[in-house]
């Protein structure tokens, strides 16, 4: 499923150093990650799930359910695999974090005017947030995702098929936004939390005493 | 002397139009008057609020969009005691004695601070040519998570009474807006 190149010892001691290091804060983006092949199935059976308007004052997007309640093979078999050991090591190694099993995942669609406005994802449990682009758009297209420092973006990214960003949530630092979709493109993502087990947590209110 | 026919659409001074405006009021907590401003006033109005000195405020998961504060004879009307006792009229509450303009362009916008909310009425008098598709509705969500959406649609008066759980924002402006700007006088 992963692409071998990230599979080899020496490009994930690299990434872990970068992530650590990258600024705004912790985070990175991995190109080309999934097997493509793969990775276009389970786009196509995303895009046959329902998915529903979502307005609210922070954003204008379209979201499906929870990949844990759909019914299709393809997207519960890669949803499976996103809560494997192996890929939870793999990415544990990467971020340095400590994670569990528990995943929250769905499937988003950004049209014309679509966005979601500055905020830092903090809810409990969560520990890392990811998003998987399933379609690639250029700066007319808008859609980046922007990392921010302060009131300023710091950082930005253009959504490339196949792309895979992932960073640490920290409340209050965390801060981005997917910018406002300019044409008819779409920005189709898988995106999501997956959460820091009990004994991460117990360490850190440790070192916090 | 401030004249409230000096500035407001004679309808809306009629005996019986008030008294139709507060049962509305009491009913929904909200009023939205158009063409509120009689016509001369109106371009007055618009005049004053496009030179007004408007400064930027951005913090980012807050707000995007600029105010002027500084009291030109609109918005002296507006925090006039007779536009007060007017407003009070139609809603049992005064309105506020602080007005000022917000202007809001492409990609600005409020969000929602889960703060509480002490405010008794707000007034809102859109100002500026509008085009709903564009953004920049106000919004209202309260706690049985009903929403009211109000764009701003061209010298309209809006009058919010405030409720348990109450919330406001404004709704992002996308970039159909182009370089077009909406002035909204607030009390």
């Amino acid at each position: 499923m992963i692409n071998p190149r990230y599979l080899q010892t020496t490009v994930l001691a690299r990434l872990r150093k970068r992530y650590a290091a990258n600024k705004p804060f912790p985070h990175a983006q991995l190109k080309d990650f999934f097997d493509v092949k793969q990775l276009r199935k389970v786009k196509h059976a995303l895009l046959n799930e329902r998915f529903v308007e979502a307005e609210a004052d922070l954003f204008s997007f379209q979201q499906c359910d929870d990949l844990k309640h759909s019914k299709n093979r393809t997207l519960r078999e890669f949803r499976s695999f996103l809560r494997s050991p192996r890929f939870l090591s793999l990415l544990s190694y990467i971020t340095g974090e400590n994670l569990s099993a528990t995943i929250d995942i769905s499937g988003f669609i950004y049209d014309d005017t679509d966005h979601l406005l500055p905020h830092d994802d903090k809810l409990e449990g969560r520990k890392l947030a990811f998003v998987l682009n399933l379609s690639t758009m250029t700066a007319k297209d808008g859609g980046q995702l922007d990392l921010f420092k302060g009131n300023n973006v710091a950082k930005s990214y253009l959504p490339a098929f196949n792309s895979l960003v992932v960073f640490t949530v920290k409340p209050g630092t965390t801060m981005h936004q997917v910018r406002e979709v300019l044409t008819d493109e779409k920005r189709i993502t898988l995106a999501g939390w997956i959460h820091g087990n009990e004994r991460s947590r117990v360490h850190e209110n440790r070192r916090s005493e | 002397m401030v004249n409230l026919s000096d500035w407001i659409n004679q309808t809306y001074l009629d005996k019986g139009v008030v008294e139709e405006m507060r049962a509305v009021f009491a009913k929904n907590r909200q009023l939205l008057l158009p063409d509120f401003l009689c016509k001369d006033s109106y371009k007055h109005a618009m005049r004053l609020a496009r030179s007004a000195a408007f400064k930027r405020a951005y913090v980012p998961d807050q707000m995007s969009c600029a105010f002027a504060m500084r009291q030109d004879a609109f918005l002296r009307f507006l925090a006039s005691e007779r536009f007060a006792s007017y407003v009070q009229l139609i809603t049992g509450t005064k309105s506020g004695k602080r007005a000022f303009y917000t202007e809001l362009r492409a990609r600005d916008y409020t969000v929602i601070k889960d703060l509480p909310q002490t405010w008794k009425l707000l007034t809102h008098l859109f100002l500026s040519p509008w085009n709903a598709h564009w953004g920049g509705r106000m919004i209202f969500r309260d706690a049985e998570g009903n929403h009211t959406h109000s764009p701003p649609a061209q010298n309209t008066l809006l009058l919010t009474g405030n409720r348990k759980g109450l919330h406001g924002y404004v709704e992002y402006v996308n970039h159909h807006a182009g370089k077009r700007t909406t002035i909204t006088a607030n009390v």
